[in-house]
C-alpha cells in the first residue's frame, strides 16, 4: 500500500471461490482489497474469471447452480449473509456496476431520462422533481450538455460512447462507495476510450469512489490503476503497484502478458 | 485493373420525421488485389456504412463501386460469393441455434454445392485452417469463446474462396491475446489463398500490423490517403495526429488521465 | 466481447408460487383431458328431484337448478374453455405468425398496408370488436371462436413484426444475405428458430385471456349454448339464483380466476426468464 497510514478498507474480499454445481471452479481464493480513492485494476484474457468475480461481488449468480464461498466485506459489514432485499438496495446504493455493452444496460422501450429517475428514486427515495434535478446534474458532471434532450432521447438514437457516459452518470448521481467497472472501454472506439476513463477517474478523485476496474486491456490499466491483480484461470497469480508491475514482473504469465502489451508497441 | 475501385460514393440514410443523414460525401478510393486496406475512423465516421456498400448490403446513393471490372450494384444479385465479410461482434455475427458446421457450411452450400463426403472434408479442411478441431464442428456458438468464434466466422468468410474481405472491426473486441493471435492468422490466410482486405477499425495499432495503405475517413468524407505504413508513419495531418493522441498509454510512466507517478524507485 | 455465461448461472428469481401455478395448470389440463374419467356424474344429466342441493357425498360440491352435478359441469367446463383457448390460440398465432414475418421482412408498401389494417382492428376494444362480429355471424361456441381468432391475430402479427424487424438489423442476418442464403432461406433457418421460444410466454398469457373471452361471451349467451357446460354459461344460468344460490356463480367464477391468475403469474414468470435469455443471444 502507498505510505500513510493504514486505512480500513471500504471492499475487502477474502479467499472467494465459486464452482458450479458439477464442481467446475470458476475461480479460487481471489484475494483483494480496495480503499476509498484507489483504482485496483484486474487484468487476465477472457474467461480467466475477470466476470464471474464481479458477479459474485455484486451476489448476482444463481445460488442454484453456483456455490460461492469466502467473504465480501462491504464497509465492515460480510454480504453474503444479507437477504435478497438487502443486497438490491446495496447495489446501486454502495456498489455500482458499469458493463461492457452500454446498450444491453438499458430498455428500448423507455427514455434515458425514465430509466435514470427511476433508479434514482429506487436508491434515494426523493420526489420525481428532485431524482430528474440530480440525473440533470450527473449528466452535466460527465461532460454531456443538453442534458434536458438527453433525458428525452431512447437508448437506440444514442451511441455506445454516449449511452456508457450515461452509465457514468447513473453512478456519479448513486455516489456508490465501490464502483465496479467491468470492461467499460470494450465496446466503444479509440476517442470515446479515453473520454470515459477520464470519466472514472473525475469520479475517483472527486468522490472518493473505489473502483475496480476489469479490464483484458493493459494499455486501460496503465492509465488508470494504482495496484494490479493479474487473473490466470481463476486464480490472482500476481498482485503488485501498477508500475512495479510494469516494470518487474514476477509471474511468467504476466510476463507474457506484458511482452505482448509491449512487443505490439515495439512493432507499431 | 484494380481489383476494387470506389468512384466518387456518396451515401445518404433517409430518417422518417428527421432530416437525411448524410454518412458518406464522395469517398474515392482504389485496392488492388492481394493488398489490404486499413479504413480508419470514429464510430459514426461512415466506415461501417462504406463497408456495407461494397458488401452489397445497400446501394450507394450516387456514385460507383467497381469490383473487378463490374458495377458492384448494377446487377441483380449482388452476392456472389466474391466479397466477404467479419464483423466485429462474433456473437451476433452467427445464428445462436445452428452448429458451427451449418455455419461455415452456409456460403459452401449456396455458392459451390459440394455433397457428402467432399463437404465434410472442406468442412474439416476450413475448421482446421482456422486453428480449430473437427470436432468443434458440431459445437454450438454458446460452447465458443469469443475468439474461437471470431475464427468460425473467419472460415464461413474464406468458404466459398472469396476475391475480397471486408473485416469490420473484426478484431476490436478480442482481449490482447486473442487479437494478436486473430492479426496473424488473417495475415496467414491472406499470403495462402492470395485474398484481398479492408480492414475497417478505429485501433490504429491493429491497422498498423494487418495493412498496407491507409485511408481515414471524418464525418463521411476522406481526410487522409496513405499508399505505405511508412507514409502513414510520416503523416502529420491533424486527423492522423488526433487518431495518435487517443492513443492510450503503454507504460504508466506515460500516463495522461491519471496524475500519480510511482512514489518508489 | 465477453462469453455469454450460461443463462443457468444467472440469479433467477424463481418462487414458490411459479411451482403453484405450474401445478393449478397441469391440473386443469389433467381435468380436462380426463373428464369422463374423473367427474362423477354426467354434466348434463337433469334429475329434478335433486336441485338445488347442498354438497353432499354424492354430489361433492351440490347441484344446479336442474338437479345437475356443479362438479361435473365444472369439470367438463374446463375441457371446453381450455380446449378452445388452445385452438384460438393456435390459429391466430398462424396468422400473425404469417403475416407479421411478411410485413417484418419485406418492409415497404407491404409492411404499410399490413400494419394499417392491424391498426384498424386495434382501434376498436377486443371484446367489442368480438361482440360485433358474433352479431355478424349469430351466437354460438364456433362463431365465437373464429370472431375471436380475426381478432387475437392482429397482436400476435404486430409482436412478430417487431422481433424480425430486430433481428433483420443482426448482423448474423446480414453475413447470411452475404453469403447468398435466399429470403426464403433465411426466415426459415435464421428467423424463425429464434422467434419461437418467447411463443411459450405469450402463449400462457394469451390463452388466459381467451379462456376468459369466451366465459365472457357465453356469459352474455352469445356463446356456448345451454345444455353444454362452460364456466361463463355456467354463471350466466346461475344468475336467476344468486341471492338463494349464490355458488352456482361462485364455483365457476373462481374456476375462472384461478386459471386466469395462474396463466398469467406462468407467463410473468417465463418472461423473465425469456429476458434472461434473450441477453444470451
Amino acid at each position: 500500500m502507498r505510505g500513510g497510514a493504514r486505512i480500513e478498507p471500504i471492499l475487502a474480499v477474502d479467499g472467494l471461490t465459486v464452482h458450479t454445481k458439477q464442481q467446475v471452479t470458476l475461480i479460487e481464493g481471489v484475494t483483494f482489497s480496495i480503499q476509498a480513492g484507489q483504482i485496483l485494476g484486474l487484468v487476465g484474457e477472457s474467461g480467466c474469471g475477470k466476470t464471474v468475480t464481479s458477479l459474485a461481488l455484486m451476489r448476482l449468480l444463481n445460488p442454484q447452480t453456483t456455490d460461492v464461498t469466502g467473504d465480501i466485506r462491504l464497509n465492515g459489514t460480510s454480504i453474503q449473509s444479507l437477504s435478497e432485499r438487502a443486497v438490491r438496495m446495496i447495489r446501486g446504493d454502495e456498489i455500482a456496476f458499469i458493463m461492457q455493452n452500454p446498450m444491453s444496460a438499458f430498455t428500448p422501450v423507455y427514455s434515458i431520462g425514465h430509466q435514470m429517475i427511476e433508479t434514482i428514486q429506487t436508491h434515494t427515495r426523493c420526489s420525481k422533481r428532485e431524482a430528474k434535478q440530480q440525473a440533470m446534474t450527473a449528466l452535466e458532471e460527465v461532460n454531456l450538455t443538453d442534458a434536458a434532450r438527453l433525458l428525452k432521447a431512447y437508448p437506440f438514437e444514442l451511441s455506445g460512447g454516449m449511452l456508457q457516459r450515461i452509465m457514468i452518470a447513473l453512478a456519479v448521481a448513486l455516489r456508490p462507495s465501490v464502483l465496479i467497472a467491468d470492461e467499460p472501454t470494450t465496446a466503444l472506439d479509440v476517442f470515446n476510450q479515453k473520454t470515459v476513463l477520464e470519466l472514472l477517474e473525475r469520479m475517483r478523485a472527486t468522490y472518493g469512489t473505489a473502483i475496480l476496474l476489469i479490464s483484458h486491456d493493459l494499455g486501460v490499466i496503465a492509465e488508470l490503476a494504482d495496484d494490479v491483480l493479474v487473473m490466470q484461470q481463476g486464480r490472482i497469480v500476481e498482485q503488485a503497484d501498477v508500475f512495479d508491475l510494469f516494470d518487474r514482473p514476477q509471474h511468467p504469465y504476466t510476463q507474457s502478458l506484458l511482452a505482448q502489451h509491449l512487443g505490439r508497441e515495439a512493432f507499431g | 485493373m484494380s481489383l476494387l475501385q470506389i468512384d466518387q460514393v456518396s451515401h445518404v440514410y433517409k430518417r422518417r420525421f428527421r432530416p437525411a443523414q448524410n454518412v458518406l460525401h464522395d469517398v474515392s478510393l482504389t485496392l488492388e488485389a492481394g493488398r489490404c486496406l486499413g479504413l480508419l475512423g470514429s464510430s459514426g465516421a461512415g466506415k461501417s456504412t462504406l463497408g456495407r456498400l461494397l458488401l452489397g448490403l445497400e446501394r450507394p446513393s450516387s456514385g460507383t463501386i467497381w469490383f473487378n471490372g463490374v458495377d458492384r450494384h448494377a446487377t441483380k444479385r449482388p452476392f456472389q460469393g466474391d466479397v466477404q465479410v467479419v464483423f466485429q461482434d462474433s456473437f451476433a455475427a452467427v445464428n445462436p441455434k445452428l452448429t458451427a458446421a451449418d455455419i461455415i457450411a452456409e456460403p459452401l452450400d449456396n455458392f459451390i454445392r459440394l455433397k457428402g463426403e467432399a463437404r465434410q472434408q472442406r468442412l474439416v479442411t476450413l475448421i482446421e485452417q482456422v486453428g480449430l478441431k473437427a470436432t468443434d464442428l458440431t459445437k454450438y456458438p454458446a460452447q465458443f469463446s469469443g475468439g474461437q468464434l471470431q475464427r468460425i466466422a473467419i472460415a464461413r468468410a474464406i468458404a466459398a474462396e472469396p476475391r475480397l474481405i471486408v473485416l469490420d472491426e473484426a478484431v476490436s473486441s478480442l482481449d490482447m491475446v486473442n487479437k494478436r493471435l486473430i492479426l496473424a492468422l488473417l495475415a496467414d490466410l491472406k499470403r495462402l489463398h492470395g485474398l484481398t482486405y479492408v480492414f475497417i477499425t478505429h485501433d490504429i495499432k491493429a491497422a498498423e500490423q494487418l495493412c498496407d495503405s491507409f485511408a481515414i475517413l471524418e464525418q463521411g468524407r476522406l481526410v487522409g490517403h496513405y499508399p505505405s505504413l511508412t507514409a502513414f508513419d510520416a503523416a502529420t495531418d491533424p486527423a492522423v495526429e488526433r487518431m495518435r493522441q487517443a492513443k492510450l498509454a503503454v507504460h504508466p510512466r506515460q500516463r495522461t488521465i491519471r496524475k500519480t507517478q510511482a512514489n518508489k524507485g | 466481447m465477453n462469453t455469454p455465461l450460461p443463462a443457468t448461472m444467472i440469479r433467477s428469481r424463481y418462487t414458490p408460487l411459479l411451482y403453484l401455478c405450474a401445478l393449478v395448470f397441469i391440473g386443469m389440463a389433467g381435468v380436462a383431458l380426463f373428464a369422463p374419467w374423473i367427474a362423477p356424474h354426467d354434466p348434463n344429466l337433469v334429475d329434478l328431484t335433486q336441485k338445488l342441493h347442498g354438497p353432499s357425498s354424492a354430489y361433492p360440491l351440490g347441484t344446479d337448478q336442474l338437479g345437475r352435478c356443479l362438479l361435473s359441469r365444472l369439470i367438463y367446463g374446463a375441457r371446453i374453455s381450455l380446449g378452445c383457448a388452445v385452438l384460438i390460440f393456435v390459429a391466430s398465432l398462424a396468422i400473425g405468425l404469417f403475416v407479421g414475418t411478411l410485413a417484418g421482412y419485406r418492409g415497404g408498401w407491404v409492411d404499410q398496408l399490413l400494419m394499417r389494417l392491424c391498426d384498424g382492428v386495434m382501434a376498436f376494444p377486443s371484446l367489442i370488436l368480438v361482440l360485433g362480429l358474433v352479431g355478424i355471424f349469430g351466437p354460438g361456441l364456433k362463431q365465437v371462436i373464429i370472431a375471436l381468432m380475426l381478432v387475437q391475430w392482429v397482436y400476435y402479427a404486430r409482436m412478430f413484426r417487431g422481433m424480425v424487424m430486430t433481428l433483420k438489423t443482426e448482423a448474423f442476418i446480414a453475413a447470411a444475405r452475404v453469403n447468398g442464403s435466399s429470403s426464403w432461406k433465411i426466415i426459415r433457418t435464421h428467423i424463425l428458430p429464434n422467434i419461437l421460444p418467447p411463443l411459450l410466454v405469450i402463449g400462457t398469457l394469451e390463452m388466459g385471456w381467451a379462456i376468459m373471452d369466451i366465459s365472457a361471451m357465453s356469459f352474455l349467451g352469445l356463446g356456448v349454448q345451454s345444455p353444454t357446460a362452460e364456466w361463463g354459461a355456467m354463471i350466466h344460468e346461475g344468475k336467476s339464483y344468486i341471492r338463494t344460490n349464490p355458488e352456482l356463480m361462485i364455483y365457476p367464477g373462481l374456476a375462472i380466476m384461478l386459471v386466469i391468475i395462474s396463466f398469467n403469474l406462468v407467463g410473468e414468470q417465463l418472461a423473465e426468464r425469456f429476458g434472461v435469455s434473450k441477453t444470451m443471444k
